[in-house]
């Protein structure tokens, strides 16, 4: 039975759809300013493609699959293809008050910014083909089955209780443990070590996390999927989880290399609004701050292992987003109280110990599924199109030899 | 919940203490003009 459409939520979601769609392009600055500059293009190139990509495979079979009616819990069936039957009338389901297809769009825009997170893990020496097919098929065999588990009615990990509210496993911890994956198939990048790898813009990657900061008041506070009480709160406590990430990222950062780092206050940022991401509708103001301090200690002293582990995720998808989805999954078990949100559960710290275990079940999962599933798709592509480029090829930069650009005149 | 907001206290005046106390150590900055930054890999 469908409900009244509610004018005011609707509204709401539609502007967090366009907020959250603004994050793909601000991700492209973010990772853009972070390589050498004969690679820009390209990297940008991997978000703003990713855009439109996954825009069209969501609406012909990538919404079903993971918002389809159910299939034994583990995948959507094909019933809404090409959105048939996705209409404007509300689905009681998902969201009661708004139309379907708006639910639908809003989530278009998550299943296109998590592939793109991956693309720092292979930046400057992926194939444009090959990350062309990687995208589709990552999408269509990781994210989609992922989300239907989680948020799908009928989904396993959402019947188990899995708590997630804006996509920490979903989106976070899928992408971190795919892009570990990518950077261990595809292998370092020539001259890793030898030469100057620094990154050539710090002012536009702070311009991209400022956008990502910006979007995600739609990635979090829009996943209430009504303006109301619960969407004010997701908004505070993203606000405040960043800010106190990218505080405690510099001074950590400050204390262990001698100076407060303005890259260090972006990824730190990031990191908060990562780790906040699977907790935003469930916990309180106070939980968020330590949600937060979390997320600047563990990603910073993450970066640091991979580094000395000699791990080529180029620009640190796994330490931010994998470290910080993860931190964020478990956070959430443990600070959760139905005060905020009575659809939740309790966490640890309110009487409930199960939720912690259930939140570790479902971080265990998704990361065992996607990173096997990641693995097989570059080995497929690996033996077909070919993943790396040329080396002379990378010498002389993706912008030139993938695209024949040059992204600077100067 | 009391125990959240003081340990969220801590958290932040360490923070700010840190800040107050820790050095800057402008030797480690190593690039520092445009040119240096976009010079090509010797």
């Amino acid at each position: 039975m469908a409900g009244e459409i509610n004018a005011g939520d609707t509204a709401w979601i539609l502007v967090s759809t366009a907020l959250v769609m603004l994050m793909t392009p601000a991700l492209g600055f973010f990772y853009g300013g972070l390589v050498r500059k004969k690679n820009v293009l390209a990297t940008i190139m991997h978000s703003f493609f990713i855009l439109a990509l996954i825009s069209v495979q969501w609406v012909l079979w990538g919404y079903s699959l993971a918002f389809g009616p159910d299939k034994g819990g583990l995948i959507g069936g094909l019933e809404w293809l090409g959105l048939r039957g996705v209409g404007t009338a509300p689905n009681p389901d998902y969201a009661p008050t708004i139309p379907h297809q708006a639910f639908m769009i809003y989530q278009a825009m998550f299943a296109v910014i998590t592939p793109a997170l991956i693309t720092g893990a292979f930046a400057e020496r992926k194939r444009f083909k090959a990350f062309v097919l990687f995208s589709l098929l990552w999408a269509t065999f990781v994210y989609d089955p992922i989300a239907h588990w989680v948020w799908g009615v009928g989904g396993w990990l959402r019947a188990l209780g899995a708590l997630d509210f804006a996509g920490g496993t979903v989106v976070h911890v899928s992408s971190g443990v795919s892009a570990a994956v990518a950077a261990l198939v595809l292998g370092r990048r020539l001259g890793l070590g030898q030469e100057p790898m620094d990154p050539h813009d710090v002012t536009m990657t702070v311009l991209g996390a400022g956008l990502l900061w910006f979007g995600w008041f739609g990635f979090n506070a829009g996943s209430a999927l009504a303006a109301g009480e619960l969407a004010v709160n997701a908004f505070v406590v993203t606000n405040t989880a960043a800010a106190m990430a990218a505080l405690t990222w510099m001074t950590v950062g400050w204390a262990h290399q001698g100076r407060p780092s303005v890259l260090g206050s972006a990824a730190g940022a990031v990191a908060g609004l990562v780790a906040i991401t699977p907790a935003a509708g469930f916990v309180n103001v106070p939980a968020a701050i330590l949600i937060g301090l979390g997320a600047g200690v563990f990603c910073y002293w993450g970066i640091h292992l991979k580094t000395r582990l000699r791990i080529d995720d180029a620009l640190d998808v796994w330490g931010v987003h994998g470290i910080g989805g993860i931190w964020g999954a478990l956070a959430t078990g443990l600070f959760a109280t139905t005060a905020v949100n009575v659809a939740g559960a309790d966490g640890l710290l309110y009487g409930n110990p199960r939720q912690l275990l259930v939140q570790l079940i479902a971080v265990a999962v998704v990361a065992s599924y996607a990173a096997a599933v990641t693995w097989v798709i570059l080995k497929v592509l690996a033996l077909t199109v070919g993943l790396r480029v040329q080396e002379h090829e990378e010498r002389i930069g993706l912008d030139a030899s993938q695209h024949g650009e040059v992204a600077y005149q100067i | 919940m009391m125990t959240l907001v003081l340990l969220d206290l801590c958290a932040f005046i360490a923070l700010v203490v840190a800040w107050v106390v820790l050095p800057v150590n402008s030797q480690k900055v190593e690039r520092t003009t445009v040119q240096e930054a976009f010079a090509p890999a010797s």
